[in-house]
């Protein structure tokens, strides 16, 4: 993990909502904390992924770092700036550098325009290219994440959702960025189309040396498609390190819970795993407890976890955790 | 154990306005008492269709049950009566469906909402009614259930919901229960604890539990049985060892293929199953899977093969994988 | 490929309002389910029978609406004058044909007036919100707080009648109607994925409205146009009724209307004719606008 060129720098990015407004318009107090400071890098080449439960925060926080929405504090370092003062026309120079594919294969792409329109929409915004000439990518494009060229004048309803994700993908390519945020890219897929959509994405990370920040919620392909993993909690990081060691040596009890809880298609192993079930629910992000937020369902939490916040810091070289209990245990 | 349920030869259609769907091919299976089957497939495996079809739950028309059989005590549910198979429905086999965020009505309160098949199917009064949907939310593991029989369903979280709704399934005592992808829309941690609270209670209740997915993980650890369903017909049926030890169909194999694994025991590369299911409009000959398959020999284009035994309680429909030849690793396949 | 996912009724993946509103999306497609529709067909019916009169109404009279024949007043239906003559002996056919091209001619431009300006304005306060929504809609909020018909009439009385000041009084009392109404679907087309997909690209707020928003935004103002045309050609009618709109001789169907008031006992086929034309219109708009709401809304459809 030593002398990896950093691609992105997140440094205590935070992203409030307000609540709610009431009859007349006024901001009610408190707001909802959906990314409460987070800090990590993005190495060149690699993936990152990032997971966590459902309203943990991942995926505002890979919205906040390409800065569609912008950020209540912190900064995000991308090729030596730092997007969050950048604004308008900077700002858009930036974004074809940095691009997104979409968890909604439906929702995503503008059902009235076709795909070679969808296409070639950022070579529009972006170059200066003449119709042949984006026509000629598009059809590169749809090679590319394999699908026909010729269909490049159907529009999004006649494609199958995985079909849809790889035209996300090809959006995402065409201006041949550096980054890419994946924000649970397969979630809405089956399971043998997820396999085809992560087979494309390593196929095209391989070619075109691309980074990703994978946002995902299964676990299972987050081992197998990212290089380093960070677990979110209720807009907070958890736990940050290698593939193997958050995996087979998890140092935080929210870690270990969330493993635990993924079945392995394997009756064998299934009979006699006892899953540590966790209790209760997520507390609301706009009333988060004192000290560490998950000690609510943590089986290890004792008085300190209620009166002091426990610092993210590094156990083992390049894994981190935030949890007063870790280096006790020795795990 | 005793055969509860005896489904065969279900077959249901759609018309449509682009021709008529074949849902459903012919689909035959036994459920025990006190078992769980999986049933595992693809979105449009007709997985979901052919188990509401068994109810008789499919909007006709559209949808039409061709022909078939499904013995529930003694008796034919595909031929009951209006009203006596709504009796069925509820009270004899419950139904759990995928999101538990639309399946409860938000303008009703739980306990309201989990009284009314109680009111209906065993005749409580609705004090005895009130009591027992606060038993019911106990057993689901509902903490301070009392206070919560007033709440509205948008004070439960989609965990909470979905066990309100198992709750609900459960509430006149069923002997099957079915449910429909019941933790697709839930985090994993909460899936566990869904998958927890049904084998918990299949085991206190003695039911029969019929379990629909698409994720094989799910299944390996929850079912005593899997069908597999590809393009409305069974593939593949097997205990659930010899299913995830010996798969005896290509698209079996793909789908576990397919699977990442947790614990890291995972294929450099996953495998793939290239294409995308047939069309169900067109009746199909050959095999459905062919134009899918890695496998696929002369025979497979010819004959759609049936589904036959490869050893006692394990069946698959496939030409070259299947029957009783050797298991998958030492088949000869270029 | 359509096939698959629609017929086998269940799509690979949860469609969104995206894939809904794909449904709709091709024009042949819409034409086609227009066609099918019997609401809609009955109202397109109707209403290109009007046009094709009041363009040609000498298809069905030879007579001119201005010209009185003293002699033959408040006759009733005959051969020569089909609906009979009015209390200056005019032909009522005539001026009911003709009084259908005012009718098309002042609803037609005062709803693309009202729709137009009250499309932009939702547009812009839907997709910009905070303060340029707050000032836009609260504009519009007091132009709704007056009656419609009272609103109308206020302008007509600053700007004085005439037919162009009836256009630009029944236009303006769309206007709030139709920002609201833009408004609230542009809300609702903003938080679609692809939006944001868009900004994801860099593409600029006005490139983003003319890609994704307007296309996505402008079916149900488009249906709720229809909807209107019906109203502001009772407006219209309205206003001349009470004597604010056009004035005679001008054959307009609300003037007309309440001229012939007088004879209703002495010669009832004035009213009958101007009441039936001006309702059997209205009904085809409104049938159209019904219609075309189902075809534009796949979840009501079929």
């Amino acid at each position: 993990m030593t002398e990896q060129e950093v691609l992105v720098r997140v440094e205590d990015l935070i992203k409030h909502f307000p609540v709610a407004r009431d009859a007349v318009g006024r901001r009610r107090p408190g707001h909802i904390r959906a990314v409460d400071g987070i800090s990590f890098e993005i190495y060149r080449g690699e993936t990152l992924g990032l997971v966590g439960e459902s309203g943990c925060g991942k995926s505002t926080a890979g919205r906040t770092i390409l800065q569609l929405y912008r950020p209540t504090g912190g900064r995000v370092i991308f090729r030596g700036k730092d997007l969050t003062e950048l604004k308008g026309r900077e700002l858009r120079g930036v974004r074809p550098h940095m691009q997104m594919v979409f968890q909604d294969p439906y929702a995503s792409l503008n059902p009235r325009m076709t795909v070679g329109q969808l296409i070639s929409e950022p070579l529009l915004v972006h170059t200066r290219q003449s119709r042949a000439e984006r026509q000629r990518r598009v059809r590169e494009l749809l090679e590319l994440v394999g699908l026909d060229p010729d269909l490049d004048r159907r529009y999004p309803h006649e494609f199958s959702g995985g079909q849809r994700q790889r035209i996300g993908v090809a959006r995402a390519l065409a201006l041949n960025p550096e980054f890419i945020i994946c924000d649970e890219p397969i979630s809405a897929l089956d399971v043998s189309v997820q396999a085809q959509v992560v087979n494309l994405l390593e196929d095209l990370q391989e070619r075109f040396g691309l980074t990703y920040l994978f946002i995902a919620h299964d676990l299972s392909m987050v081992r197998h498609i990212c290089t380093r993993v960070a677990v979110m909690y209720l807009g907070k990081l958890m736990e940050l390190g290698p593939r193997e060691a958050v995996y087979n040596r998890p140092l935080h009890p929210y870690t270990r819970a969330l493993l635990s809880a993924v079945p392995v298609p394997d009756p064998d192993l299934e009979a006699e795993r006892e899953p540590a079930l966790l209790t209760g629910d997520v507390p609301s992000p706009a009333d988060p407890p004192s000290g560490c937020f998950f000690r609510t369902r943590c089986s290890l939490a004792a008085d300190i976890c209620r009166a002091e916040v426990p610092a993210f810091r590094e156990v083992r070289p390049g894994h981190y955790a935030a949890c007063h209990f870790v280096p006790m245990e020795g795990w | 154990m005793a055969r509860l349920l005896e489904v065969r030869d279900l077959t249901t259609c759609f018309h449509t306005p682009e021709g008529v769907v074949h849902a459903v091919n012919g689909v035959s299976f036994d459920l025990a008492e006190g078992e769980t089957l999986g049933i595992v497939g693809e979105s449009g495996s007709g997985k979901t269709v052919s188990m509401l079809s068994l109810l008789r739950l499919i909007p006709e028309p559209p949808g039409r049950i061709v022909r078939g059989q499904a013995l529930f005590q003694g008796k034919d549910l595909l031929k009951l009566d209006r009203e006596a198979i709504q009796k069925m429905r509820g009270s004899q086999v419950g139904f759990v469906f995928q999101d538990p965020m639309t399946s409860l009505n938000p303008l009703m309160r739980i306990g309201e909402q989990l009284s009314e098949p109680m009111l209906k199917h065993l005749r409580l009064t609705p004090r005895q009614a009130r009591n027992r949907s606060l038993e019911l939310l106990k057993l689901v593991g509902i903490p301070g259930a009392a206070h919560r029989l007033d709440d509205y369903p948008h004070q439960f979280s989609g965990g909470m919901r979905q066990r309100v709704m198992i709750a609900m399934a459960l509430s006149c005592e069923p002997k099957i229960l079915i449910a429909d992808e019941p933790t697709t829309a839930l985090d994993v941690t909460i899936q566990a604890q869904v998958v927890a609270l049904v084998k918990d209670l299949r085991r206190r209740l003695g039911m029969a539990v019929i379990w629909i997915t698409h994720d094989l993980g799910v299944l390996a650890g929850l079912a005593h049985r899997v069908v597999v369903m590809y393009a409305g017909s069974i593939v593949e049926q097997a205990p659930v060892r010899q299913l995830y030890k010996d798969p005896r169909h290509p698209y079996t194999l793909g789908l576990l293929g397919a699977l990442p694994r947790v614990d890291g025991q995972h294929a450099e590369r996953l495998a793939n199953i290239a294409g995308r299911p047939p069309d169900l409009l067109k009746p199909i000959i050959h095999c459905p899977f062919a134009p899918r398959c890695r496998f696929a020999i002369a025979r497979c284009w010819e004959t759609n093969p049936a589904l036959l035994p490869v050893s006692d309680a394990h069946q698959s429909a496939c030409w070259v994988l299947g029957g009783t030849g050797e298991p998958f690793g030492e088949t000869q396949v270029d | 490929m359509t096939a698959r996912v629609k017929a086998s009724g269940q799509p690979t993946a949860r469609p969104g309002l995206g894939a809904r509103l794909a449904e709709a999306t091709t024009g042949r497609q819409a034409l086609g389910r227009l066609l099918h529709n019997r609401m809609a067909l009955l109202g397109l019916i109707i209403i290109v029978v009007y046009v094709v009169l009041a363009a040609f109404p000498s298809i069905l009279t030879q007579h001119d609406p201005n010209v009185q024949n003293l002699a033959r007043t408040l006759e009733p239906p005959s051969a020569e004058y089909r609906l009979g003559t009015d209390e200056f002996g005019r032909d009522v056919l005539s001026r009911v044909l003709h009084g259908a091209r005012l009718s098309f001619t002042i609803a037609g431009l005062a709803v693309i007036l009202g729709g137009l300006s009250g499309f932009a304005i939702g547009l812009l306060a839907g997709y910009f919100g905070g303060a340029v929504d707050t000032v836009l809609m609260r504009l519009m909020d007091v132009l709704l707080a007056m009656p419609g018909i009272l609103l109308a009439i206020a302008v007509i009385a600053a700007l004085g009648a005439g037919i162009g000041n009836v256009i630009i009084a029944i236009g303006i009392y769309n206007i709030p109607q139709f920002a609201r109404l833009t408004r609230s679907t542009v809300l609702g087309v903003k938080t679609q994925d692809f939006v944001l997909a868009s900004r994801s690209i860099g593409s600029s707020a006005p490139e983003i409205l003319v890609r994704h928003i307007i296309p996505n935004a402008w079916g149900a103002p488009f249906v709720f146009a229809m909807l209107r045309f019906s109203t502001a050609i009772l407006t219209a009618s309205g206003l001349s009724f009470l004597g604010l709109g056009v004035s005679p001789p001008t054959p307009e169907w609300g003037a007309m209307l309440a001229a012939s008031r007088g004879y209703m006992r002495l010669a009832p086929h004035l009213v009958l004719a101007y009441g039936l034309a001006i309702s059997t219109l209205v009904l085809g708009f409104n049938a159209l606008g019904e219609g075309l709401r189902d075809v534009f809304d796949p979840r009501t459809a079929r």
